[in-house]
């Protein structure tokens, strides 16, 4: 959106042409009088200079598109005046990620710009876990008396010179489900007995079996036809729990990312890992309010499930007045377990910064739901205070360990090491 | 915008014009010349303190508090000795006048507070435009010297508004130095323009002119300006 706004800071002029031209008169003082001439010249400055035209080129380039947490990645931005005419003040906002540090230089620059003629800026900004969107850059053109302000932004609009995002994935260690983690088949039974790998029963043959089925040693000695059934094998469906609740926008220090955003940025990962392999994922998001989309497979679904953990990611971290272990975010889990069907695999994302993580997971646990807990550390040991809250978030994590609730306690610089072990216990 | 805020504070390049444009108009102030000493040595003062944000920007902190002091006791010293200097009354008002514009100016732009910066700014052009108006009441000084004082009243004002925008926009660790250069080039060759024709009309051996037919002639010509900006509004708010 292009705004076009007069400062009006050349009506000073006038006052002070009122000034110089009163005070010329009652003091009858000819030379006061006379320098109200630079007055009016200054006063009809702006009328001399046409308003600028902002016709820019924009590009944006990265040392690094997919760096780790914590890599410096050198962002520089090349702006060209595509216009006709010079643009005499110019002043570029490049739209630095939310939730990045510039750590050397500025995104912010300035240039005077003739027709055809670029400037280019560099800064370097520290990557961190998720996938960080460049806002849109803005700039400013005054002209050069400053009476008028054009300010608008430049987009990608789907140019490839400028790039618009920054992928700084989650280093995922050792992922397994805790059902892959068992090491015999039929884990998950179901009653019906359809084809599986497990042998379930020897029944009379039925018209419409399959050929395969029928036991034909048994037909040899007997005469008897017979079918084997296999216990079938359903598919255990994973569902991504998201604590986006307002405590959990909680953050280690002002330049640093909150956890609802590494906590997405490792649920974003899980996703992908999980469309891998074709599974089945819904997602659950306890907030200002509850968002759950059913488990299922598909490109559709992974694409919403990405839609809905990003839209939680550019929160603002609040100060947290203690455990909000309120009704709602409480009837919110109570809303995912009537809603969830069928064997479910529960993968919680949360900081355990307050009750709530704890709570909910025993609340799942206790209803036969196999969960797994992976909780970012964002608090901090500078106050005591601080202190406190890091150690009651230890206690929640071993409090759900000893429950053999398999618990990730993931430093953000660190690599992901996922917590279920190779024998469905914890490692 | 990420953790990248910037120090929104007058950009250096501005401030340090507006600095020297104040320095000049002191100096065109002093009717003595021991007094163009003294403005000489607020000046340094004046670039002392502005410099002493620089160093401590670099790490520089106890370097920088060092300028602070001395910047801040050259501009003492200059405020004191102008109150001081030897002249008349009122060439001495008129020029400790100039001191403290100045001093005004300095502490807009270093800035002692972001809010002040503004106000400060003004009282200092506002006390700048009375001590030449005071001064060619008083004294007899060239029509260059007055039409020099007054453009680099104006020209102050502008760097010292235009540095604090700029600062507002993109911070003092942004690179400015061509735009503030730009704009400088722009205002004092408005000023040289106005102050040509100013000498030229000064120069004409006219017939005695009513002042009130000047004044009129002056009114027109606001006037005509005014409608110019009205119309000129309409056409803005027409795109």
């Amino acid at each position: 959106m292009t705004s076009v706004d007069r400062t009006h800071r050349w009506r000073v002029a006038f006052a002070f042409v009122l000034f110089t031209s009163t005070a010329g008169l009652y003091l009858e003082a000819p030379l006061v009088f006379l320098t109200s001439i630079l007055g009016v010249a200054y006063a009809g400055y702006p009328l001399f200079v046409g308003p600028p035209t902002v016709d820019l080129e924009l590009s944006r380039t990265v040392t690094d598109e997919t760096p780790d947490h914590g890599d410096p990645v050198t962002v520089t931005v090349t702006i060209t005046n595509t216009g006709p005419r010079t643009l005499a003040d110019l002043r570029i906002i490049d739209g630095v990620p939310a939730l990045l540090t510039v750590t050397d230089g500025t995104p912010r620059h300035t240039a005077t710009l003739r027709p055809g003629t670029s400037t280019s800026f560099q800064y370097t900004i520290a990557a961190k876990h998720g996938s960080h969107r460049f806002n849109p850059t803005t700039v400013i053109a005054h002209d050069i008396s400053g009476n008028t302000r054009v300010e608008t932004e430049i987009t990608a609009d789907g140019q490839t010179t400028i790039r618009e995002e920054l992928e700084c994935t989650v280093d995922l260690q050792a992922f397994q489900l805790r059902r892959q983690a068992r090491q015999y088949a039929g884990q998950t039974p179901a009653d019906a007995g359809e084809s599986g790998l497990e042998f379930q029963q020897i029944r009379a043959y039925q018209h419409g079996d399959s050929m395969h089925r029928i036991d034909w040693k048994r037909y040899a000695r007997t005469g008897e036809l017979t079918t084997v059934e296999f216990r079938e094998e359903h598919r255990t469906a994973v569902v991504l729990c998201l604590d986006a609740r307002q405590n959990a926008i909680r953050a280690a220090g002002s330049t640093e990312p909150h956890a609802v955003a590494y906590c997405v940025a490792a649920a974003q990962q899980v996703t992908s890992t999980l469309e891998q392999h074709s599974e089945q994922v819904g997602v659950a998001i306890f907030g200002s309010e509850f968002n759950w989309r059913a488990p299922s497979a598909g490109r559709e679904q992974y694409a919403q499930i990405e839609q809905l953990l990003v839209d939680h990611e550019y929160d603002q971290p609040i100060s947290v007045d203690g455990d909000d272990i309120t009704m709602s975010s409480m009837e919110q889990v109570q809303r995912l377990i009537t809603q969830i069907q069928g064997n479910v695999e529960i993968i919680l994302f949360s900081p355990l910064i307050d009750g709530f993580g704890k709570t909910a997971v025993q609340q799942l646990d206790a209803h036969g739901y196999a969960a797994t807990v992976i909780s970012p550390d964002v608090t901090a040991d500078e106050t005591v205070c601080e202190e406190f809250v890091s150690i009651e978030r230890a206690n929640r994590v071993q409090m759900l360990r000893n429950r053999d609730i398999p618990v990730a306690d993931w430093s953000p610089e660190k690599p992901l090491v996922w917590p279920v072990g190779h024998h469905g216990g914890v490692s | 915008m990420g953790a990248s805020s910037a120090v929104k504070q007058p950009t250096y390049a501005g401030s340090a014009l507006a600095v020297l444009s104040a320095a000049c108009v002191t100096g065109v102030l002093a009717s003595q010349p021991v007094q163009v000493s003294i403005a000489g040595a607020e000046a340094i003062g004046a670039f002392l303190l502005l410099g002493s944000g620089l160093v401590r920007r670099r790490g520089h902190r106890v370097f920088g508090g060092g300028l602070i002091f001395v910047g801040c006791s050259l501009i003492c010293l200059a405020l004191g000795l102008g109150l001081l200097s030897p002249g008349k009354l009122f060439e001495r008002i008129v020029f400790f006048g100039g001191t403290l514009a100045m001093a005004c100016v300095v502490l807009g732009v270093f800035p002692l507070r972001q809010s002040w910066a503004g106000s400060l700014i003004g009282f200092g052009i506002v006390i700048f435009g009375c001590g030449l108006v005071f001064l060619a009441w008083i004294s007899d000084p060239s029509s260059l010297q007055l039409l020099l004082g007054v453009g680099l009243t104006i020209v102050t004002w502008d760097m010292a508004e235009h540095a604090i925008a700029l600062g507002n926009d993109v911070g003092r660790s942004a690179r400015t130095y061509s735009v503030t250069v730009t704009h400088f080039i722009g205002s004092l060759g408005i000023g040289l323009g106005g102050g040509t024709i100013a000498i030229v009309v000064d120069s004409v051996q006219l017939p005695a002119i009513p002042i009130a037919a000047l004044a009129l002639l002056l009114g027109a010509v606001l006037l005509l300006l005014l409608v110019l900006f009205l119309g000129d509004s309409e056409w803005l708010s027409g795109t």
